[in-house]
Order: structure tokens, then C-alpha cells, then sequence
């Protein structure tokens, strides 16, 4: 990055301090800039989708598995296999999920509610 | 992500495929081989082609059993943690006498030296050289190799979830899926790529979806193990217990105890099983005083896949376990999920059918990443007829769809090849068996460097289809018995294994020849060297599919997106 010099300079005379806040300012537009493009736009909304979609969703999928070990009104070795079964289930829905909510931040936003209740019931449930 | 639904599968369908797409052949590829694990490793083993095939025997067991014991007594070593004997099955129709040595530093679990018995009676086999078989494909498919066993099972996970994702997505863009189904369009370029995607997809889609599914549910435990975690507030081996239970907690004791002879055990086991058939008996910690003893019932065609044992106790004979008559309705689906997976119940004809179910999951894999690899060169067209470059993605899409479309196949036989043609007496044998697959992998893809046109699938295709074609005659040169042999001696796992290899080999030279036509066809064919929009069609020929010409597929502007509308 042009900029980084810039903090380590603040002892240089008035002319280079300009020099590197202009490279400062620079920077930042073209860091806004690039931000702005219709392309990267789009390549940061994939990898926002993309990291909830496996890691958001794993989370989801795993807690609600949990969940239903707990819940399920069978012996605990079965319920554990059946909500073992079932968890990929959770997790495909999930994955789909992120991808083809209208919002970009709600993928994060659902999916991590889905996780924070299941916790919180699991919570509830062991005691 | 997209302004539709619709639109958004479709991208999400296109994404999930192809990150992937090479590892996911790389696992249906070995996946499919290894329904034939055993037969594969039976033809791996040519020692064991002559005098050693007996069915089962209920009326001698009692005198096999003291066989057996007397033989693992006096030949294995005292260190040794279990005894294994093996009774004839439909799939491994001999007597087999085996034990297993304590781990060597670094490695899980310990070799196991198995001597099969003549079937005469008159000696033991016990000099059979060192190969994987078709174990090696086995675990190929979900160990990978030359990585850690476990980083490779979260490899193949992941790349198992894109694929149920591929699959679910595929589904929903499919609109017309069933009038689809009777529809093959040739000579109309990426749309008949598209059809034989479609097809291949559709006519085993309940298999794809029950392999994908399945396979995540066979490693379940490593992927999610939070839910047992949950339950069991962290006490796994109490769920593992009630899992398998089978599995032997108490480690030897150290204090030697007499053996107890395990033909006395045989009127137990009679009485709870009648006359079912047993598949092996094993003897852990033999001589020890926590010593057991586990019969397996060959469950044969069961399509649950629970195994049925009884355990003793390997001082005093005494019975300590029995697999319960009814299993819950959960642990039902459970084993029969897994055993769906495997396909152990399945008889000589089904084996097959999972098999080509297996390849077509090659083919829907294959045809979709070279679909991809013909869309990309068609929106460069413009520039590489203008003499530029292809991109570094079309290039690395191109070479790498050479390298384990052909690859592999060609893998595969070399591995057989070398089984055969390297000496006996080399210690490294089975371990340059499994590297001999990988330097033919690594070779097509060196060679995908150099070339990826027409020409080059075509040589690469006919290389590999004679090689295959061949396996049967070096069979015959090889091993004590030849194909005529072995339909004479009705041995028909060896038998099949030289008809398939004919079958597969014949189907690459056919495809090989569906180039030459293609390439000698006067049709209004630009002067473009190293074209892979060509290439591509190379593998759907070999499946046997008529290919389209190259000049509709160059004029032809239907993109996916108005193909599926």
C-alpha cells in the first residue's frame, strides 16, 4: 500500500507531509473507488454470502442438530443419530438460504439468529 | 444474489459444480471401482487364482475352527493382537487364516498377514504378494493419499456439500425435467452437451442424490460432532459403545490365560443362530486374560447393514454379548443408509447396476465441467481468432478437464499393470502399486501442458483404451489362469473384471474412432489449431453418445441461460 510511509514520517518537513497525506487521500479514493465498482461490489456480496452460507450455516445447521438431540422424545442414541442424520439436511437449506435472501447482511443476520436461539434453548433444555 | 430465484440457483448450480468438479470425479471415479474391492483385490492377488476356491462348509466348521487356531498359533508371532479367521463367502470364496501385529510407531493400525488354505487341504498359500487391491480405491475415495487421513475426509466433506448443493440447485433449475429426460438433441452444440449433462443427471438421480446424502451420513460423526457432544455432555465413548458394540474397551491385561478352543464355542453359537452362516471369527488379544471372541453372521443380503455377532469371552467361553433380534426404527435407518452406501447387500446384478449408476456420476461430473470449458471458449472466440491467447482460466479449465477425464482411466490401469509386471520380491511393491496411478495422472496432465487438442484426446484415448483392452491378456500371461480358464472354473469375479476391462477399453476405442470421423468430416472447419471446444466431446463419445459437430457448436449463441428457458 502508497500509504503506509505516511505514519512513520510525521518528523519530515511540511512539503513530504503534504506529499503523504495526498497519497493518504489517494488511496482512499481509489480504495472507495474500487469499492464502488459494479465488479468488486458484487465480489464482496459473494464472499459475504459465501462465508454465511459455510461458515454462518454450519453453525445453524449444528446447533439446531444439537438442539433436536435434546428435544426429540427418544432414547439419546437415537435421537443423536437421527438429528446427525438430518443436520446435512439443515445445513443444504441453510447454504441455499444464504444465497437467495433479498439482503446481503441478512444471510448473516438470519442464519446467526437461527444459531443464537438453538443455543440459547440448548441452554435451557440440558439444565 | 440474483434478481430471481431461478437465477440465483442457476448461479449458485454453475459455482458449486465447478470449484470442485475434479476432486468429485476423482471420488465417484475411485467411489465406483471400489463396489468391486473385493474382486479387484482377488485379481490383484494372482497366487490366489488356482486351489484355493471352497464354499462354505457347515458340517466341518468345528475342524476348520481347530484348524485354524492350531495354524495362527504356531505361525503368528506371540505380539500379535488378533487372530482372524475367515470362512468362504459369496465374495471371497476361501478359507483364510490371518492375525494382525501391534501398530508400528506413527501408523494406526497394524499390517495383518493372511495365509489362505488350499482347498484340497493339503497346505497353505501363504506367500501372496504385497498389494492394496481394491482397498486402495476404497480409500482413495474418502482418504485420499499422500495427506493426513483426516484432512482429507474434511477435503472430501466439503466438497461433498458443494455437491449435494450442485445436485439440490440442479434440480430446481431443471424445469422440464421429466419431457428432459426423452430429449437428446445432437449436432446442436452446447445444447447437446447440455442434454447429455441433463441425461446423465436425470436417469440416475435418485442414485446421485442417495450417494451424496449418504456419504455425509457415513462420516457424520467427524462433519457434526457437536450433536453427540450435546447429548452425551462430551462422554464419547459411551456413544460409540452403544454404536458399535462390538467394539472392545478393556486394553490386554498382560496376564497370559489359556485359549479357549474355539470349536467348544461352536454349540453357542448354534443354538442362537442356527445354521446362518458365519463369515469370520476373531480373536482379540488372544492368550490374554481379557481375551474375546467375536462371531460374525454372514448377513448376506440384508439390506440393513448392522453386523450380527455374538461375543465371548476368550478364557472361559462364556457369552457376553448378542446383537439384539429387533433394532430401533432409528438405528434401522441409520444402518441402512450406510449399507446403501457400500452396497453390501447387493448381488452380483445390482453391484453392477450401482457401478454404471457410479459412472454415469462420472459422466454428469465430466460433461457438465467440459460444458463450462466449451461456454468460455465461445465468449473468447472473438480474441482468440484474432490471434490472442486463450485466458488463464480457459487454459487451466481445458488442461485440467484433460488431466482427470483421461487421467484417471489411464491411472487405474497402469496401477493394475504394475501390480502384475513388478517383482514379487520388491519390498516397495504395493506402495509404487498406488504412486504408478498418480505418475499417470501427473503424466496427462504434463501432457495437457503441451496439447489439449483433438488429436491429443484422440491418442490419449486410444493409448488408454488399448492398455485396457490388453489387461486380460496380460492376465493370462501373469497369473496361473486365462479368461477361458476362468469361465471353465466358473471363477466369475475374475471373469468379469477381464469382460469389464474389454468393455470400458472397447467403449474409449470407440469413442477414439467417433474423433477420427469427426476429424476427417469436411465440415466448414476454421483453421484453428489446439482447440479444446473440440476436444471437449471427446469424453461424451466415449460414453457412447453421438457428438456434435464442430461447426454448429462454433455458430451455435445458445447460452445455458436460453437453453433451460
Amino acid at each position: 500500500m502508497s500509504n503506509t510511509p505516511a505514519f512513520e514520517t510525521s518528523t519530515q518537513s511540511p512539503a513530504a507531509q503534504m506529499r503523504s497525506f495526498s497519497l493518504i487521500s489517494r488511496g482512499i479514493v481509489q480504495i472507495v473507488q474500487w469499492f464502488t465498482q459494479e465488479q468488486s461490489l458484487f465480489a464482496f456480496k459473494v464472499f459475504a454470502r459465501a462465508s454465511a452460507a459455510l461458515l454462518a450455516g454450519y453453525i445453524a445447521a449444528a446447533t439446531l442438530a444439537s438442539l433436536l438431540t435434546l428435544v426429540l422424545p427418544m432414547p439419546r442414541f437415537e435421537s443423536t443419530l437421527t438429528a446427525n442424520m438430518l443436520s446435512f439436511l439443515f445445513y443444504a437449506i441453510a447454504i441455499i438460504y444464504a444465497f437467495c435472501v433479498r439482503q446481503t447482511w441478512h444471510a448473516w443476520r438470519d442464519l446467526g439468529l437461527v444459531s443464537l436461539l438453538c443455543f440459547g434453548l440448548i441452554q435451557v433444555c440440558g439444565q | 444474489m440474483k434478481e430471481t430465484f431461478f437465477r440465483t440457483l442457476s448461479w449458485l448450480h454453475t459455482w458449486a459444480g465447478l470449484l470442485v468438479c475434479w476432486v468429485l470425479l476423482l471420488i465417484f471415479f475411485a467411489g465406483s471401482l471400489s463396489y468391486f474391492r473385493h474382486e479387484i483385490s482377488l485379481w490383484n492377488e494372482p497366487e490366489l487364482h488356482q486351489g484355493v476356491y471352497q464354499d462354505y462348509q457347515a458340517d466341518t466348521l468345528a475342524n476348520q475352527l481347530d484348524k485354524g487356531q492350531d495354524y495362527i498359533a504356531a505361525h503368528s508371532p506371540e505380539t500379535a493382537q488378533r487372530w482372524m479367521i475367515n470362512f468362504p463367502s459369496e465374495r471371497k470364496p476361501f478359507l483364510s487364516f490371518s492375525w494382525q501385529l501391534p501398530p508400528e510407531k506413527g501408523q494406526r493400525r497394524g499390517k495383518t498377514e493372511e495365509h489362505v488354505t488350499l482347498a484340497d487341504g493339503s497346505g497353505m498359500v501363504s506367500e501372496v504378494r504385497g498389494s492394496r487391491g481394491g482397498d486402495f480405491f476404497y480409500r482413495l475415495h474418502f482418504d485420499l493419499h499422500y495427506m493426513p487421513a483426516i484432512t482429507a475426509r474434511y477435503i472430501v466433506g466439503v466438497c461433498t456439500m458443494f455437491m449435494l448443493i450442485a445436485l439440490i440447485s440442479g434440480i430446481v433449475i431443471h424445469k422440464r425435467i421429466f419431457k428432459d429426460l426423452f430429449s437428446f438433441r445432437r449436432d446442436k452444440g452446447v445444447r447437446s452437451w447440455l442434454d447429455a449433462h441433463n441425461v446423465s443427471s436425470v436417469i440416475a438421480l435418485p442414485y446421485h442424490l442417495m450417494i451424496t446424502y449418504t456419504g455425509l451420513i457415513t462420516l457424520m460423526l467427524i462433519y457434526i460432532p457437536w450433536t453427540v457432544d450435546t447429548a452425551y455432555s462430551g462422554d464419547n465413548q459411551a456413544f460409540l459403545k452403544e454404536l458399535n458394540p462390538a467394539r472392545q474397551t478393556e486394553k490386554a491385561a498382560g496376564i497370559s490365560a489359556p485359549q479357549v478352543q474355539l470349536s467348544q464355542l461352536l454349540p453357542q453359537v448354534q443354538a442362537a443362530w442356527g445354521d446362518a452362516p458365519i463369515k469370520q471369527v476373531i480373536v482379540s488379544y488372544p492368550k490374554d486374560q481379557n481375551s474375546q471372541v467375536t462371531f460374525y453372521q454372514n448377513t448376506g443380503k440384508d439390506v440393513t447393514d448392522e453386523a450380527n455377532i455374538l461375543i465371548f469371552n476368550g478364557v472361559n467361553g462364556e457369552l457376553k454379548y448378542a446383537s439384539p433380534q429387533e433394532a430401533s426404527g432409528v438405528s434401522a435407518t441409520y444402518d441402512t443408509m450406510m449399507s446403501l452406501h457400500t452396497a453390501r447387500f447387493a448381488a452380483p446384478l445390482l453391484r453392477i447396476l450401482f457401478f454404471f449408476c457410479g459412472l454415469l456420476g462420472c459422466a454428469m461430473v465430466a460433461t457438465g465441467t467440459l460444458m463450462w470449458a466449451i461456454r468460455l471458449r465461445q465468449k473468447q472466440q472473438k480474441e482468440i481468432d484474432k490471434g490472442e491467447k486463450p485466458s488463464l482460466g480457459l487454459r487451466l479449465v481445458e488442461g485440467l478437464n484433460f488431466m482427470f477425464i483421461l487421467g484417471l482411466p489411464l491411472g487405474a490401469v497402469s496401477f493394475f499393470y504394475a501390480n502384475r509386471l513388478l517383482s514379487t520380491n520388491f519390498a516397495g511393491r504395493s506402495e509404487w502399486e498406488v504412486h504408478s496411478f498418480f505418475i499417470a495422472l501427473v503424466a496427462m496432465g504434463v501432457w495437457a501442458c503441451f496439447g489439449r487438442s483433438r488429436r491429443q484426446w484422440q491418442r490419449a484415448l486410444i493409448l488408454t483404451g488399448t492398455l485396457c483392452c490388453a489387461l486380460p491378456v496380460l492376465n493370462a500371461f501373469t497369473s496361473p489362469s486365462n479368461l477361458i480358464d476362468n469361465i471353465q472354473s466358473q471363477q466369475w469375479a475374475l471373469v468379469g473384471f477381464d469382460l469389464l476391462a474389454i468393455l470400458l477399453g472397447g467403449a474409449m476405442l470407440f469413442a477414439s474412432q467417433r474423433l477420427t470421423l469427426i476429424a476427417k468430416a469436411p465440415a466448414k472447419r476454421p483453421a484453428r489449431p489446439a482447440s479444446n471446444a473440440t476436444n471437449a466431446k471427446a469424453d461424451k463419445a466415449r460414453r457412447g453418445e453421438p457428438q456434435t459437430s464442430l461447426a454448429n457448436e462454433l455458430t451455435s449463441p445458445s447460452s445455458l441461460e436460453e437453453a433451460k428457458s
